[in-house]
């Protein structure tokens, strides 16, 4: 009943989704899933890397330069926000949710003070038409769908094997014994904060090319961030990749059906049966963080 | 047994708005008889998080579900105001008490993404139903169907929205003022400073927390109902994220009374904002500024302290 | 031993993440007398506490309350049929006032003159001074005897209490004792503490635990007790 190479297409459109959605997600894996810091910026993060790619290119400066400038500038101001407001009440989760909230309306009103009110757009460096059988596509896309992939386990391999992981969960589980163990906590939350930085950055100048780049456009990102991050098992980076490219596969093909709002408000709809169910964050009725 | 304003006491802003009435230039009159109606609102958030303890950052969704019930039954069933005040209340709690198995059953950051994400799915709907619903432009109601079109005989519109929204928020702080004296209301204390302890003395948290949330249902999609049968307009703008936040920042600016803080909060945000509407959307800006202003003072606040600081991760 | 004993507990075991707290351990406690339960940190003492109250699902095993079996019970339908406790820190509801969080405990309870009953219980541990304040304002040994209160004012068959004497004065320990010496003649009570001087003179029974097992228990006064102890916290000890 369904065309073969709308379903071929479906799928690919699928996997390249979901790649992203996973890169995008994969710093508030690192902020939230490791740190346990409720980082509402995320999203917003994610529109200034894009902003930022628009400028430049404005700017009629290369591409390729957006993809070094938005990570160390998105990065820098990740880090920014953790040194300068969220250390000063040593991350308590209320404060956080607060501070980051208010921090996404100023966000928000920067893009739109530079961007305007309408989408923008630019268009990819390159972008061959790669012919599957029966079907064509986006060779942007599909390089960048590729990329997202490599990155996520790049630094999915890099957090678990190196020192940082452990350095990461122990800063966030017991202050008190990290620092007793020698652990500068402060410092452990600055690489948290500028890894995330930095990958959401780059995510957001990577994905520019073929999204509509609009200064609303954070807060979707960022309820598909913790979607990601909390049906792939926080804490679990390898869990936020599959999820990621699970829920991306998953929607792309619901897409076959219903509209694409339908397919996302089935995804919302899915994490928040799946919060329920698990009883997430409540333990015996013990408010748990 | 605590030192708790009386009725009358806490009557007192309502007093003085019905006295300061005749001396308000008009662009004042308009502006509190809104922030009257927001101040609603104001209360069910409060309900919510300083009674019980619950962050939710999603409120919108109760908010928008009253309006929506109100002005969709206005617009398209029947133009009888009164009857869409009443389904807009309806269904606001209806909402409440599906997202309520939420603050049932999760807890703590996870309670806050899962309402975030709640508000959001029901934005999209709204959004995705835009024929139904007017999107984000909205829907004007015709005159009859408003509470100010009913009140059109007897009061100006300006009249008609000062009063209706006195009226209301007169009934609203004399139940808010009942609860947080009752036995209910100091049951839902104890579920905020210890939910576990609470059930170790017999009862059932759970309950408590779905009854708040109700209220607090009720209260916002009354506050909703109001702004569209008064008004005459509903929109998908007050389903969105700026809408769940800002009670936040109005119940802590407000301070520790439940009784007066709701108001007095909304009324200095929304003036704050109205001054600063010069700006580009000035109003978000301030609210902005406000929330990361008053995440950095809460460890100077006790009480706010006391409701922020319950999510502390507890040594094991 | 009385033909239907108050609480039994049925090999009961739990283990957290791979780790045994408990290993089968069976016991039974009749309607009245202290039993103290003592044993060096990490023998379960605490996981056993959490059994009884609820707040802990045993692995396997099966608990009694009344004749009635309350394994799958929750902690607040265990509080209603009459198994209150105390914790190793004491907890009250800090925005509440004295007489408030008193109230709150002794909703659940029937009889008719709940204030009556709050002011006794206050004069008999001392917190009739003290019932207007908000608990916020009171010292950690008076959240302590406030706590105590709550759990006594709902008339429970059964008090847990998980180290009682942690935190407090010297004074207030006596105080607690003949308090305790006191309530022991109407209600079971079980007390988890690392006091041993403090457990063995205050309770008629005495359970040693260690490695998630109750290794003795016996009556306090017989002299195997002190040797028993001895053992265990030198040679069995974590």
């Amino acid at each position: 009943m369904l065309p073969l190479e709308h379903l071929g297409l479906a799928v690919v459109d699928g996997l390249v989704n979901g790649s992203v959605m996973a890169f995008i997600a994969l710093g508030l894996a690192i902020v939230f899933g490791i740190m346990n810091v409720v980082n509402l910026t995320h999203g917003e993060l994610y529109m200034l890397g894009a902003m930022i790619s628009w400028l430049m290119v404005q700017a009629a400066l290369p591409y390729a330069s957006a993809l070094v400038a938005a990570p160390l500038l998105v990065g820098g101001l990740a880090v920014a926000i953790n040194m300068f407001i969220l250390q000063r009440f040593g991350h308590e989760p209320g404060q956080t949710v607060l501070a980051t909230f208010g921090l996404l309306l100023i966000l928000q009103q920067l893009g739109l003070a530079i961007l305007g009110p309408a989408p923008r757009s630019i268009s990819p460096p390159f972008n061959p038409i790669i012919e599957f059988s029966g079907f064509s596509y986006s060779g942007f896309k599909l390089f960048a769908g590729l990329f997202s992939l490599m990155a996520c386990l790049l630094v999915w391999l890099g957090v678990e094997r190196s020192r940082i992981g452990p350095l990461l969960r122990a800063a966030q589980e017991n202050r008190l014994m990290a620092e007793s163990l020698g652990i500068d906590t402060s410092k452990v939350f600055l690489i948290g904060f500028a890894l995330a930085g930095s990958l959401v950055g780059f995510a957001g100048a990577l994905t520019s090319p073929f999204r509509q780049i609009h200064f609303l456009m954070g807060f979707d990102a960022l309820a598909v961030s913790f979607v990601v991050v909390v049906l792939g098992g926080v804490g679990r980076i390898g869990g936020t990749i599959a999820a990621g490219v699970g829920l991306g596969l998953l929607e792309s093909l619901a897409a076959l059906f219903l509209a694409p709002t339908v397919a996302r408000v089935l995804t919302l709809t899915l994490a928040l049966i799946y919060v329920v169910a698990r009883r997430l964050g409540s333990i015996r009725g013990v408010w748990r963080y | 047994m605590r030192p708790r304003p009386t009725i009358i006491a806490s009557l007192t802003i309502p007093i003085i708005l019905a006295v300061a009435y005749p001396f308000l230039p008009e662009y004042q009159k308009a502006l509190v008889a809104r922030i009257m109606i927001l101040s609603i609102y104001s209360y069910g958030y409060a309900v919510c998080f300083q009674m019980v303890g619950i962050m939710s950052l999603g409120h919108a969704a109760l908010f928008a579900a009253g309006m929506y019930g109100a002005g969709l039954y206005a617009y398209y069933i029947s133009p009888d105001p009164f009857v869409a005040l009443a389904v807009g209340v309806a269904s606001s709690v209806l909402l409440s008490m599906l997202l309520g198995v939420l603050a049932m059953r999760v807890g703590g950051a996870y309670l806050m993404i899962g309402t975030l994400l709640a508000s959001q799915a029901l934005y999209l709907v709204a959004l995705h139903f835009n024929e139904i619903t007017g999107g984000e432009q909205g829907l004007v109601l015709r005159g009859e169907a408003t509470i100010t079109g009913a009140l059109k005989p007897l009061l100006s519109e300006l009249d008609a929205r000062y009063m209706v929204s006195l009226i209301a928020l007169t009934v609203v702080v004399a139940g808010i003022t009942i609860l947080s004296s009752s036995r209910l209301g100091r049951m839902l204390l104890a579920v905020r400073d210890d939910e576990e302890k609470l059930e170790s003395l017999g009862y059932n948290t759970s309950i408590l927390k779905l009854l708040a949330f109700s209220i607090s249902g009720a209260l916002s999609g009354a506050s909703g109902s109001l702004l569209a049968l008064l008004y005459s307009y509903v929109g998908a703008g007050y389903a969105g994220v700026l809408n769940s936040v800002e009670p936040v920042l109005w119940v802590l600016v407000g301070g520790p009374y439940v009784e007066f803080g709701p108001f007095l909060g909304s009324l200095l945000v929304n003036l704050l904002a109205d001054t600063a509407r010069g700006l580009l959307r000035g109003h978000v800006l301030v609210v902005g500024a406000g929330l990361v202003a008053f995440a950095l003072a809460t460890g100077r606040l006790r009480w706010a302290y006391q409701i922020l600081g319950r999510w502390r991760s507890r040594a094991a | 031993m009385q033909p239907r004993p108050l609480l039994s507990l049925q090999d009961i075991s739990k283990s957290f993440d791979g780790v045994q707290a408990l290993a089968g351990v069976s016991l039974e406690v009749g309607d009245t007398g202290i039993l103290g339960i003592i044993g060096p940190n990490g023998a379960g003492k605490s996981t056993l506490a959490g059994v009884i109250v609820g707040s802990l699902k045993p692995d396997s095993g099966r608990i009694f309350f009344l004749g009635r079996e309350i394994t799958g019970l929750p902690v607040r339908k265990r509080a209603r049929l009459g198994i209150a406790n105390t914790h190793q820190i004491p907890r009250s509801f800090p925005s509440l006032t004295v007489y408030e969080n008193l109230e709150l405990a002794a909703l659940h309870t029937s009889g008719k003159d709940v204030r009556q009953r709050i002011i006794e219980t206050a004069d008999l541990l001392g917190l009739q001074p003290v019932l207007e304040l908000k608990a916020s304002q009171l010292s950690h040994g008076q959240i302590r005897l406030l706590e105590i209160s709550m759990a006594l004012i709902s008339r429970p068959r059964l008090l847990v209490m998980d180290e009682p004497t942690q935190g407090l004065t010297g004074l207030e320990v006596h105080t607690l004792v003949e308090i305790l010496r006191g309530l022991a003649e109407r209600l079971a009570i079980i007390i988890i503490d690392h006091r041993v001087d403090f457990v063995v003179s205050l309770s008629s029974r005495i359970a040693i635990m260690s490695r998630g097992r109750i290794v003795a228990l016996g009556n306090a006064r017989d002299s195997w007790v002190t040797e028993k102890i001895e053992e265990v916290y030198l040679r069995g000890g974590s």
